[in-house]
């Protein structure tokens, strides 16, 4: 068919569509040209609701292990070979003694300034020899004040002689006093004679006395000094030593576990074995029992036995008031849920015998089903 | 359009508007959508012009009705309608008037087989009136049912294109796989935005078109029995035109 542009009042259709279309496309345009973008998305995280028993009761393993075993432990492959165990108080690791020194270098290094000085006075090395030093001294100090003693006697002698030899010889003959004379310096000459050879001696024995002191002295100098020098393997095998050596043993564990318990790194739950626990609950439903008054309208005996959850310290007081958790819409129901409940708090001081008190974390919360009739 | 450059092209920020869609979009695809929108323009086109020729119509056949059993002398009737080009009723009535003057006019008054040339005539003029009624219904028809095929092709050579593409970029985020598949389903979206409009306007009109020719049928059938009551009661009693037949 041949569309006429002309526009023919009769047949406007194709105008009229024409414009329509135009028009729409127009508005398209305008209204479609914003694209709205879709809200962003929010990521999922996955997470677990537990309940305070639970969390209370997680215990220590790993969580891809499949179960919970007997006595939960995470895993471990070696054990170290040996474990140290120390008094309470004491270090954890040994401080590392600091190098020793040999005893005589110790010596040399304390005397050292004192041998410097110029008079060195040398310790007596063996106390014999410092004796018979002793001795000498004194042996030549006696020798000297004899020495001296007699030397004055001889001179008072002498000047007595003189003087006798001089009355004398005033009043005797010459040739005695000559005769006295030569006895005198006889004398004197003996008297001189034995304190020479005296005195000798003394300074002979002081000599070789010092002599042997001062090679005494060297023989100690030269002894501290090869010492000093000597190489010391225990020496430097302390030194080394000083440095922290590597604490690891390369133990994973406490002791071997082949297999994880389920449970996370940081629980330390223990749990109950079921029997354990059988009887635990026995022990409490026992204590409770004996404060427990049935109310009347529950004698029927057909009320709903109430869930109770009972907090517990360690020494069997309640934590905080026992509350109901889960009861039977009835007013007998309901009856039964309060005496439960007050029995409960008559009975507070639980006994719980002491084998359970490892296994704390596992009664600490306690949901019990309160069936008493 | 080259898989190599669309792959250089895909960081681009792609302009989702319609006429982005439209600009970015692969050559066949880009023809399948302008000749799906010549197809809605032709076909809305088509809907308005009928609907204002069956409404024209309608009202025609309404006014010459009233006019015809106003009791008017269809002698008179029919001068005054043969000056300008009858439609509808109009042309029925004129065709069948002019086949009846026909058999009066000349030398040989030939009466024997008046009854069967009027229904002829008029058989005849039905069914060019009908089928006037009925001209360019079909591209309508021919819209619907492939409006949303042409659509699914283009659609179909978009997402190819768009396959490739992501093929030669070597990258399946979302971001670069949605523009090309967006441009695709764009092309049938302009096909059906063509072809629903032509499915319902056709049913509509044919039904327009089946009632307008009853009544054009009817009018002939009573049309024809006047006359061959006038041919009757002239082959009674000789020669009468037809004055006052109603």
């Amino acid at each position: 068919m041949a569309l006429k542009l002309k526009f023919n009042p009769s047949e406007p259709g194709f105008w009229v569509s024409g414009v329509a279309h135009a028009a729409i496309l127009a508005a398209a345009m305008v209204g479609l040209s914003s694209v709205s973008e879709f809200p962003e998305a929010q990521e999922g995280i996955p997470v677990e609701i537990i309940t305070d028993n639970q969390l209370s009761q997680i215990t220590k393993g790993e969580k891809t292990a499949k179960e919970v075993l007997n006595n939960p432990k995470p895993r471990a492959d070696r054990v170290a070979d040996k474990t140290e165990e120390r008094d309470p108080g004491e270090d954890k690791r040994d401080a590392p003694a600091p190098p020793k020194r040999p005893e005589e270098m110790k010596v040399a290094d304390k005397e050292e300034p004192v041998a410097a000085q110029p008079p060195p006075p040398p310790p007596p090395p063996k106390p014999s020899q410092a004796e018979a030093e002793a001795k000498a001294e004194e042996a030549r100090k006696m020798a000297e004040t004899k020495a001296e003693a007699e030397a004055i006697e001889q001179a008072a002698e002498k000047a007595k002689a003189e003087a006798e030899a001089k009355a004398e010889a005033d009043a005797e003959a010459k040739a005695e006093a000559e005769a006295k004379a030569r006895a005198v310096a006889e004398a004197k000459a003996k008297a001189k004679a034995e304190a020479e050879a005296k005195a000798k001696a003394e300074a002979e024995a002081k000599k070789i006395a010092d002599a042997k002191a001062k090679a005494e002295a060297e023989a100690k100098a030269r002894k501290e000094a090869q010492a000093a020098k000597k190489l010391d393997m225990g020496d430097i095998k302390q030194f080394l030593d000083n440095k922290d050596r590597n604490q690891s043993t390369g133990a994973t564990g406490a002791e071997v576990q082949k297999t994880a318990s389920l449970g996370t790194a940081t629980g330390t739950s223990a749990k109950l074995n079921p029997s354990m626990r059988d009887a635990l609950m026995g022990i409490l439903r026992e204590q409770i029992e004996r404060c427990y008054q049935a109310p009347i309208s529950a004698s029927g005996g057909n009320a709903m036995p109430p869930v109770l959850d009972i907090r517990l310290n360690q020494d069997g007081t309640l934590t905080r008031e026992p509350t109901v958790l889960q009861a039977g819409g009835s007013s007998t129901d309901r009856a039964v849920a309060d005496a439960a409940l007050r029995a409960v708090r008559r009975c507070a001081p639980f006994r719980v015998p002491s084998q359970y008190a490892p296994y704390y974390t596992d009664w600490k919360t306690l949901n019990v089903q309160f069936d008493l009739s | 359009m080259n898989p190599a450059d669309v792959a250089q092209a895909a960081p681009v920020v792609h302009d989702m508007s319609l006429f982005g869609l439209f600009w970015q979009a692969h050559f066949v695809v880009k023809l399948v959508m302008v000749g799906l929108l010549a197809a809605s323009v032709w076909c809305w086109a088509i809907i308005v012009d009928k609907t204002l020729l069956y409404t024209r119509t309608k009202r025609a056949m309404d006014r010459f009705e009233e006019v015809f059993w106003s009791g008017q002398s269809l002698e008179e009737l029919y001068r005054s309608l043969q000056s300008r080009t009858p439609t509808g009723l109009s042309a029925v009535f004129v065709a069948a008037m002019r086949e009846w003057k026909r058999s009066f006019e000349g030398s040989g008054r030939s009466f024997q087989s008046l009854p069967q040339r009027i229904d002829k005539v008029l058989d005849v003029t039905i069914q060019r009136e009908v089928e006037r009624l009925n001209a360019r219904l079909t591209v309508l028809a021919s819209i619907g049912s492939a409006g949303p095929y042409i659509g699914l092709f283009g659609t179909v050579i978009g997402i190819m294109n768009s396959f490739t593409s992501i093929a030669a970029s070597k990258n399946t985020s979302l971001a670069v796989v949605a523009p090309g598949i967006a441009e695709a389903l764009f092309a049938t979206a302009i096909g059906l935005f063509a072809a629903i409009p032509a499915v319902l306007a056709y049913n509509k009109l044919q039904s327009e078109v089946g009632k307008l020719q009853s009544r054009l049928e009817g009018f002939a059938d009573e049309f024809s029995a006047i006359l061959s009551r006038q041919i009757d009661e002239r082959m009674g009693h000789g020669t009468h035109h037809p004055a006052n037949a109603a």
